[in-house]
């Protein structure tokens, strides 16, 4: 085990499917090098194949005995989507904008497609994705090479790109289909949780840069936090799949808010919901009936008396809040470890259980007042 | 563990074809270390150095050097701008990440960060992407083959001002022959100030792009004399109701939309009215699935029921609204002063046109009305006159002729109209079970705060004034202003002394066109409106007018308004729509062929223009079929300003990264037009033009009767004379437009680019900002409560929201109080489709549509939603290609099968090139073009054109059909 696990949450009623994070995550890393492909972070709308394709029935994972479960490594152009490009150049010459390739499949193809019968009961919701940080990683334990590694200070779980072989055993082994094989290199790559930036004060690209405000970045073991009292106080957040065994350690709090079912002559079916449970309980497991109810009653509690501390953790009045990055304690466990700590690039994330506060918020100098608002 | 599990990797790995081949191709790359014994990568893993520095350095890179970053913003049409910091390495920008440092206005209501969206987030890809322009090009064949040569700068300015010159001083030409137009890909506060400048200094044409994008809240303007307000977005979070309608800001309001879903968490009920399910549907208390357009009939139910349960707040009617005002019942004009009072004086005349009555039950006789647009008496404090009007009722007066008239009030008018929208009667139409309506009317009327916002798809319908007039009348009928919510169309703050940069004190006035006028006549659209639509589908929309009279009377109106003639010649303000169709065109920003409708348009413009000159960053539709190209920079290359219209209260900075490395040759917009300002003087200063330089114009466009060409660089850079002896400040460069904005607009006071820069990119408006509220330090906006508690008059005819327009024209429509129509889209058996085109989460209408990163995300190429069970009747699968066409044209796309799109409905969102889709046909192709005679009527009290009363061109009157392609 590690020392600590850094974990994230996400919110999935305040998900609202802009891809956001996607695109800060391909170009903070995928944009490049052989990752073209790779959405180390994508959402897909639910219920629908996912990325990559129909990623839930590829295997990998264990089994209740623990042991690691057979798997599919996906297709390039079948299951992932090919990274099609474009003539760019020939527009000038009058030319018809086309793809070089032919898309037949991509990340976010059954885009708000849904199911079920216009308009009477048909839904959907957003499912945002990314690497899992397992404590029980299928990567991991999949690798021939033992070349995946979780690390001590914050349970990151990093490929050993200097020990990589390609096997891509890996790939078969997760059961989120969240590791990737780089042609370029030959390896595999993935999710790294953004641990440069958060080494350096900012949070990963996809959570600091959601406008959603749906992620929420913290330490499990950070009882000031919002990701442990989501997680363990409340228990509203839940794992995704937990029965595939590998323990992960991104945590969704479930939908729970969806417009009311119309009969067949167009009347409001009254207290339905669109959601149908037995998929979310597919989902997030047994454990998400007593979520949907503490949430729902949080809900209630706040129209009724303005009072709950879960919506007021969940509707995170402060972007910055959000995020307890905990810097003291990367500075201490790089001079722990003999190395360089890296000064922190900002200020506004830093706190932590072993970091407090900034002393000074963001703002509340004369710059405000320079303003001429008072 | 991992030792257990190595024995059955054999089975486990099961490998598809082409990534095994994949492998086996690059298999030779290997890197390695010495020999690890690793026991368990799970605890003190040995090699973790490698890796780590690897994306530690991969990291660096792309953050480069804190002190080198630039600030920015996306200056294109969402009107959402957001502050972003732009990284870079070496001069490079590698990436942006969202400054997110807004400041928390209030610590019970959630801040504005990390304000952005998935546009914006990846302009640094597509400001290197290939179909940027680089260079000044010159067109070498014909236009749109796509044969160019490469140009220096200088020949093409010289080119350009060749054209203008030659425009201008052609006798039979002259100023309202050229058009020098920015469109909305360059919404700035700083660099769009370039393009007005140039094309008001000319008295070059322009047009009104709220209008011809269909994003013109005419509805809005009728009711408040006002189209532009609402809130800040954060009040949102405070609402007991939020309705959506036509809306889904999930998708085209994203920075914006968490306000929304945390407002929810806080209490909120969300309702969605919208044809299709969507992201912010998907989510809401209720959604109600509403048929294509049938919206304005829908608020006239919602109406019906407000009235009938007696839901409505008289005491605010009859104070904040002109329900009380009487009306003729014969004539159906309201009463006037002067037909109760002789007067002599012209301007009393005029005055006494725009005053009015109400019956007072103290006084048991008429009273003349305060705050109307015509009285001295600037309040709405009726007590302090003695007023106790009647809401209901029906009375006699005599005139000033001793004639007796039979008057009622402006409400019972309403009822009159409201009782023929019974929902068990609208349901067929509308497509909403009458107890959704009743619960909608609730959900309104009963509580205390409800913020009504309509999306700009609503304004894309022929009818779509009368949907948000509606609208109106319901937040009017259920006093809904100020803290109470109401309408909320898009709030727009106040910036003043920004004519500093794009004006000329009076000296010059820009020569404005009508936006969806205008384009009807550049692209011929009576032939299109002609070929598409029947007798039967006019008559349904104009009040049982006939196709026949129907063109008769836009006709005459057109010609009214050819050249301004009608409102040149007026003694009391604007009257008509005024349009120009120009020979010379130089356009910024703004593909024109892409969003304007119908098939014809692009010849149509084209077959008139003698010369067509084109800037932009990147190559637009527009772009190939320009004779000349400029090469515009983007928004990470300039320095700029932009305040959100108010959708928050923060003025954004673009402000370049340290050393920035120039893409190609581009030029910033005032770098660009003032060189072409230079070479225009020096052409006029020839011997040979000398003489002609002075270009005779109406003083309406011009003060001093003429322009004078030779000193035209120095007005255009405030170095003339005049302008340097009335201390006007230096332009010329994007900088030192932010300078003089910042120097000048009293909203900005008293930042600096420096504090902008400092604080991350950004300012706070001053209170001077507030337009009908205060703008409070700790509190959202939300507009009218200046009206509310300080019973200030609206700028409205009556000064107060408006019920009641007794223009002839809305008489003849039988619209002069709310009304539900049905829309011209035909209703034919072989088109029964509608389609919708939305606004986009992918694109900012044509910006970013080519974006390589967008489109992977999507299918690649033009994709269209369509119902499941239709499909497979039609026996379409998903993916295949669908030919979708009526009786003006046809276009394809890939078929999206999707339980979200409505069985009589297309969807797809807008804004793709034609140069996107197969064959280069656009889905405008089968859009037809009208107007609609509510907006084309002018001239009357608050509704006279200019840029609060133009008219929208619609997006949503195709009908259509499709079928399995076989190309």
């Amino acid at each position: 085990m590690s020392k600590r696990q850094l974990a994230m949450v996400m919110d999935l009623n305040k998900c609202i499917g802009c891809q956001t994070c996607t695109v800060a995550c391909k170009t903070q890393w995928t944009n490049r090098n052989g990752r073209e492909y790779m959405y180390w972070n994508n959402v897909e709308t639910y219920p629908g194949t996912g990325y990559p394709k129909n990623w839930m029935e590829l295997g990998g994972g264990f089994d209740a005995a623990g042991d690691l479960q057979p798997g599919v490594i996906p297709n390039l152009e079948a299951d992932y989507g090919v990274p099609w490009d474009y003539n760019y150049d020939a527009i000038q010459n009058g030319a018809s904008f086309e793809p070089n390739v032919e898309p037949t499949w991509g990340p976010n193809w059954d885009e708000d497609e849904g199911a079920g019968v216009f308009p009477q009961d048909n839904y959907f919701f957003y499912l945002p994705r990314i690497c899992n940080h397992c404590t029980n990683p299928g990567c991991l334990s999949a690798c021939p090479r033992d070349a995946i590694f979780k690390r001590e200070q914050d349970g990151v779980v990093l490929v050993d790109l200097d020990r990589c072989q390609g096997y891509r055993y890996c790939i078969a082994g997760c059961p989120y289909k969240k590791i990737y094989f780089n042609p370029k290199i030959s390896k595999s790559e993935k999710c790294i949780l953004c641990f440069p930036r958060v080494e350096q004060g900012l949070p990963p690209a996809c959570a600091q840069q959601c406008v959603g405000r749906i992620r929420f970045v913290g330490f499990l073991d950070d009882e000031e936090g919002q990701v442990h009292k989501l997680v363990n106080k409340y228990k509203v957040a839940l794992g995704l799949r937990t029965d595939y065994g590998t323990q992960p350690n991104v945590y969704y709090v479930p939908p729970t808010e969806s417009p009311a079912k119309f009969d067949a002559d167009g009347k409001i079916i009254e207290g339905s919901t669109r959601l149908p449970i037995e998929e979310l309980e597919k989902l997030f497991g047994p454990d998400v009936h007593a979520a949907i109810k503490t949430l729902k009653s949080e809900m209630k509690k706040r129209k009724e008396t303005g009072e709950s501390e879960l919506m007021d953790l969940l509707i995170a009045y402060q972007h910055s809040d959000m995020f307890r990055l905990d810097n003291n304690y990367y500075q201490e466990v790089a001079k722990a470890n003999g190395q360089k700590a890296l000064a922190p690039v900002d200020e506004r994330y830093v706190a932590g259980k072993h970091t407090k506060p900034a002393g000074m918020q963001f703002f509340q100098g004369g710059d405000l007042s320079a303003g001429g608002h008072h | 563990m991992t030792k257990v599990m190595n024995n059955k990797r054999r089975d486990f790995l099961k490998v598809s074809g082409m990534t095994a081949a994949l492998v086996a191709s690059q298999g030779s790359l290997f890197a390695k270390t010495d020999v690890i014994s690793v026991e368990n990568g799970k605890n003190d893993y040995p090699n973790t150095n490698y890796t780590e520095e690897m994306y530690r350095n991969e990291f660096a890179f792309t953050y480069g050097k804190k002190e080198e970053h630039g600030f920015a913003y996306h200056c294109v049409n969402c009107q959402g701008n957001c502050a972003w910091e732009v990284w870079s390495h070496n001069g490079v920008i590698t990436r942006e990440n969202q400054s997110a440092r807004y400041p928390v206005i209030n610590a019970k209501i959630p801040d504005f960060n990390p304000r952005g969206c998935n546009k914006g987030v990846q302009h640094s890809q597509v400001m290197y992407q290939k179909d940027r322009i680089l260079y000044p090009m010159i067109r070498t064949g014909e236009r749109g083959e796509g044969k160019w040569k490469r140009a220096s700068w200088d020949e093409a300015a010289e080119k350009i001002a060749q054209n203008i010159f030659d425009t201008l001083t052609d006798p039979e030409r002259g100023p309202d022959k050229l058009m020098v137009h920015a469109g909305t890909g360059l919404l700035t506060e700083g660099r769009r100030g370039s393009v007005l400048r140039f094309s008001t200094q000319l008295g070059a044409n322009r047009i009104y792009p709220s209008s011809y994008l269909g994003d013109m809240f005419s509805g809005a303007a009728v009711a408040y004399g006002e189209g532009n307000l609402g809130c800040t977005w954060d009040f949102m979070y405070t609402v007991d109701t939020a309705v959506m309608w036509g809306g889904n800001p999930s998708v085209s309001r994203i920075p914006d939309a968490h306000f929304v879903w945390e407002g929810k968490y806080n209490g909120a009920k969300v309702i969605v009215i919208t044809p299709e399910f969507n992201a912010t549907a998907k989510s809401a208390d209720l959604w109600i699935p509403i048929k294509a357009g049938s919206d304005n009939i829908l608020a006239m139910s919602v109406i019906n029921v407000i009235l009938n349960q007696k839901l409505f707040k008289p005491e605010f009617m009859k104070v904040y609204t002109d329900l009380t005002f009487l009306v003729d019942v014969d004539t159906q004009k309201m009463i006037r002063r002067s037909e109760m009072e002789h007067t002599e004086n012209k301007d009393d005349h005029h005055k006494f046109e725009d005053q009015f009555y109400s019956w007072n039950t103290k006084t048991n006789e008429p009273a003349l009305m305060p705050g109307t647009h015509g009285s001295d008496e600037h309040t709405l404090r009726l007590a302090e006159y003695g007023i106790e009007p009647a809401l209901e009722g029906e009375y006699e007066i005599t005139d000033v002729h001793g004639k007796k008239r039979t008057v009622i009030t402006v409400f019972e008018q309403l009822k009159a109209q409201a009782a023929k929208f019974a929902p068990e009667e609208t349901q067929a139409i509308t497509g909403v079970h009458p107890d959704t309506v009743v619960q909608l009317a609730k959900d309104i009327a009963i509580p205390k705060v409800v913020e009504i916002t309509t999306g700009f798809s609503l304004n894309k319908y022929f009818n779509g004034m009368m949907t948000i007039w509606n609208v109106a009348s319901i937040c009017g009928l259920t006093g809904r202003m100020g803290p109470y919510g109401g309408l909320n169309t898009e709030n727009e703050f106040q910036l003043s002394g920004l004519g500093a940069l794009s004006g000329f004190s009076g000296k010059y006035a820009p020569r404005f066109g009508s936006g969806f006028v205008g384009e009807f006549m550049n692209g011929n659209g009576m032939e299109t409106f002609k070929q598409y639509f029947d007798d039967e589908d006019v008559k349904r929309a104009q009040n049982g007018m006939s196709k026949d009279e129907y063109i008769t009377v836009v006709e005459e109106l057109l010609a009214a308004g050819k050249h301004g003639k009608a409102n040149n010649e007026s003694d009391n303000g604007n009257v008509v729509k005024p349009w120009w169709l120009p020979t010379t065109a130089l356009i910024v920003a703004d593909s024109t062929f892409r969003r304007n409708k119908g098939s014809e348009y692009r010849k149509a413009f084209l077959g008139r223009m003698d010369f067509f000159a084109y800037v932009d960053y990147r190559m637009s539709e527009a772009a190939q079929y320009a004779d000349v190209l400029l090469p515009a920079k983007s928004h990470y290359e300039v320095y700029d300003l932009r305040t959100s219209p108010g959708y928050h209260r923060f003025t954004n900075l673009a402000q370049p990264v340290a050393n920035i490395k120039n893409v190609g040759e581009a030029k910033d917009e005032w770098t660009m037009f003032t060189f072409l300002a230079k070479k225009l003087e020096d052409l006029a200063k020839r011997p040979e033009n000398i003489d002609k330089a002075k270009v005779k114009d109406s003083p309406r466009y011009a003060k001093p009767g003429y322009h004078d060409l030779t000193i035209f660089h120095k007005e255009y850079t405030n170095t003339d004379e005049e302008s340097e002896g009335e201390g006007e400040v230096y332009l010329g460069t994007d900088k030192m437009a932010v300078e003089a904005a910042l120097e000048k607009c009293k909203q900005y006071e008293p930042w600096t680019m420096e504090k902008m820069y400092k604080v991350g990119g950004f300012l706070l408006i001053n209170e001077k900002a507030a337009q009908t509220s205060p703008l409070y330090s700790d509190k959202p906006y939300n507009s009218n409560e200046f009206h509310l508690y300080k019973f200030q008059p609206l700028h409205t005819m009556s000064g107060r929201q408006t019920f009641y327009v007794d223009h002839d024209m809305y008489i003849r429509m039988g619209a002069a109080t709310n009304t539900g129509m049905e829309g011209i889209r035909p209703q034919r058996k072989e088109y029964p489709y509608v389609l919708m085109t939305p606004h986009a989460r992918w694109s900012i209408h044509s910006n970013y549509k080519t974006s390589r990163t967008l489109l992977r995300l999507q299918r690649g190429v033009p994709a269209m939603q369509i119902n499941r069970v239709v499909a497979a009747k039609k026996g379409i699968a998903d993916g295949d290609t669908i030919r979708i066409f009526n009786n003006i044209g046809e276009f394809y796309a890939m078929a999206k099968l999707s339980s979200s799109a409505p069985a009589d409905g297309l969807v797809m969102e807008h804004g793709w090139e034609p140069y996107m889709y197969k064959f280069n046909k656009g889905h405008n192709e089968v859009v037809p073009t009208s107007l609609n005679l509510l907006e084309l009527a002018d001239g009357w009290g608050h509704l006279k054109f200019g840029g609060l009363w133009d008219g929208n061109q619609y997006a949503y009157d195709g009908a259509v059909n499709y079928e399995k392609a076989n190309v």
